[in-house]
């Protein structure tokens, strides 16, 4: 299992940083991020013919992208999946996946765990309009990890998925599961895939729900983490959001100084922050958030030596 | 309960539930809330360039009712300003400049989204039927094309309104993807045009095959 999940013999990536297309030119070829997280579906083009979706790779897009990021090495992070969604997940994204890595490789890619679609009555998908959460039910782990072999057998790089931030506390929960940290432990026996480590998602959660963070961090298979996320968010209307709008909180530092030891196949640390909040964040901003990734990935790679 | 049927009631409650003026829970109203913030961005950023020439409150009422019909909610810009633009026509004076960069943004949003997959025919196929092509469209300006582009871009006066037309073409082959269409393109596209179009009348007549 940890050989498919870990690609075994690959090497480590180090800190990467989401793409973000604001950045000044030269910033990824500065040495301050060591690979790129890319949302393909950012650089696709979507038409529909006779209701069925395609979602096609704009070619000059991506190349145009490739080369701003100056050839990093670069991952996917999907958002149409829709991998949890009852009436089926959007297979197109995983006809795209295979155009998209034909123009610019991937190292791994993940995906939300959740759904954003449900089937209207003829069949058709309908957009939610927002990600969900699934219910930490037996139901929900036997299809998400269905779907998730379904994505790696079609998909030849690793796939990850990643815990989600939501604001909905109290969802349903076979006693045997228990939480979200049950449903992905459950996801991850079901199925060889790997897992994005979202610790500002993992952390609002905790905030919102009432939970010990640190203490969900001892639940979680970290042996089956390749990647970790780090974000800042922002409270609003009582919740505090994952809304990629700043730096991450030192709560999420210290859990990255928790997990980074116990992580034995982690291979990246990404910093996440959405084009709109770059100008409040600065360039700056961005780069000691990687400076401070990099310390601990370092003390990590110190400590393995 | 299914998970299907659980997914289907909670997406019902965020989206606006059958029953909008039932309570919802603090985290149900926070959800709905992100979700309409979402819902609203993407349908700004799909129908951009004409919500720029619109009236404030015109601009702002017409995305709070798109996203109250469900509009708004899936994440593929070329989509999404398929089905917003044609909606906000539909509030627009026929014919007026706003009508027109409408239009126009429209047809540059298919030939845009329809470019990624494009690439020009080898030989044509004569035994082929000719119909329009994905994501072309024609587009009738009802003033000087330059002239009223200018004025959207805060870069001139806008020009009056007239009884002429200039027919425009957006194509995902056509460089730049817009161009100016002569009188011959006119007569063919028209040709193509709907059930009582030229050629569509002959097929079924018997008279070309």
């Amino acid at each position: 299992v940890i050989k498919q999940v870990d690609a075994s013999g690959r090497a480590p990536l180090g800190v990467g940083l989401s793409h973000l297309s604001d950045l000044p030119e030269g910033f990824y070829a500065s040495g301050v991020a060591d690979f790129v997280e890319v949302t393909p579906e950012v650089l696709c083009q979507a038409t529909r013919w006779d209701g069925r979706l395609a979602i096609t790779p704009d070619r000059d897009a991506v190349l145009r992208t490739r080369q701003a990021c100056r050839d990093l090495p670069m991952v996917a992070h999907g958002v149409e999946l829709s991998i949890g969604a009852a009436g089926g997940m959007n297979t197109a994204c995983l006809d795209m996946l295979e155009a998209f890595a034909a123009l610019w490789p991937f190292a791994w890619h993940s995906e939300h765990l959740g759904f954003q679609t449900v089937a209207a009555p003829d069949g058709r998908m309908l957009d939610i309009g927002t990600p969900l959460p699934m219910p930490a039910t037996e139901e929900s782990a036997r299809l998400v990890a269905e779907r998730a072999h379904e994505v790696m057998a079609r998909i030849p790089a690793p796939f990850l998925l990643e815990n989600p931030a939501h604001y909905l506390p109290g969802l349903p929960a076979d006693p045997q599961i228990g939480d979200e940290i049950g449903l992905i432990a459950r996801i991850l026996e079901l199925c060889p895939c790997g897992q994005l480590l979202d610790l500002h998602n993992l952390y609002c959660n905790a905030v919102n729900f009432g939970f010990d963070p640190f203490a969900a961090l001892d639940r979680l298979r970290l042996d089956r983490v390749v990647e970790v996320h780090l974000a800042g968010g922002s409270w609003h209307d009582g919740f505090l959001m994952d809304a990629h709008d700043g730096a991450a909180p030192e709560p999420v530092w210290e859990m990255l100084a928790e997990i980074l030891p116990r992580a034995p196949n982690l291979r990246g640390v990404v910093f996440e922050v959405l084009d709109d909040h770059l100008g409040a964040l600065g360039v700056r901003g961005v780069e000691q958030q990687l400076r401070r990734a990099r310390d601990a990935w370092s003390r990590r790679a110190r400590a393995a030596a | 309960m299914t998970l299907a049927d659980w997914q289907h009631a909670l997406a019902r409650q965020v989206m606006g539930g059958d029953d909008p003026a039932a309570p919802l829970s603090a985290g149900l109203l926070a959800t709905a809330k992100v979700r309409r913030s979402w819902c609203e961005a993407r349908a700004s950023k799909a129908a951009r360039l004409t919500l720029s020439v619109l009236p404030g409150a015109l601009r702002s009422a017409l995305i709070a009712r798109w996203v109250d019909e469900g509009g708004g909610a899936g994440a593929f810009h070329a989509l999404e300003a398929d089905a917003f633009l044609p909606f906000i026509a539909g509030h627009l004076t026929d014919p007026s400049h706003e009508l027109t960069v409408c239009r126009l943004e429209a047809a540059l949003a298919r030939a845009t989204a329809a470019k990624a997959a494009f690439a020009p025919p080898q030989a044509p196929d004569p035994s082929a039927v000719p119909r329009h092509g994905a994501g072309a469209s024609l587009v009738l300006f009802t003033a000087e094309p330059q002239a009223l582009l200018a004025a959207v871009l805060g870069q001139g006066p806008a020009p009056p309104l007239g009884d002429a037309r200039f027919p425009m073409l957006a194509a995902p082959g056509v460089p730049g993807l817009l161009r100016p269409a002569d009188p011959a393109e006119v007569a063919a596209w028209r040709s193509l045009s709907g059930e009582a179009g030229v050629l569509s009348r002959l097929l079924a007549q018997g008279v070309l095959q």
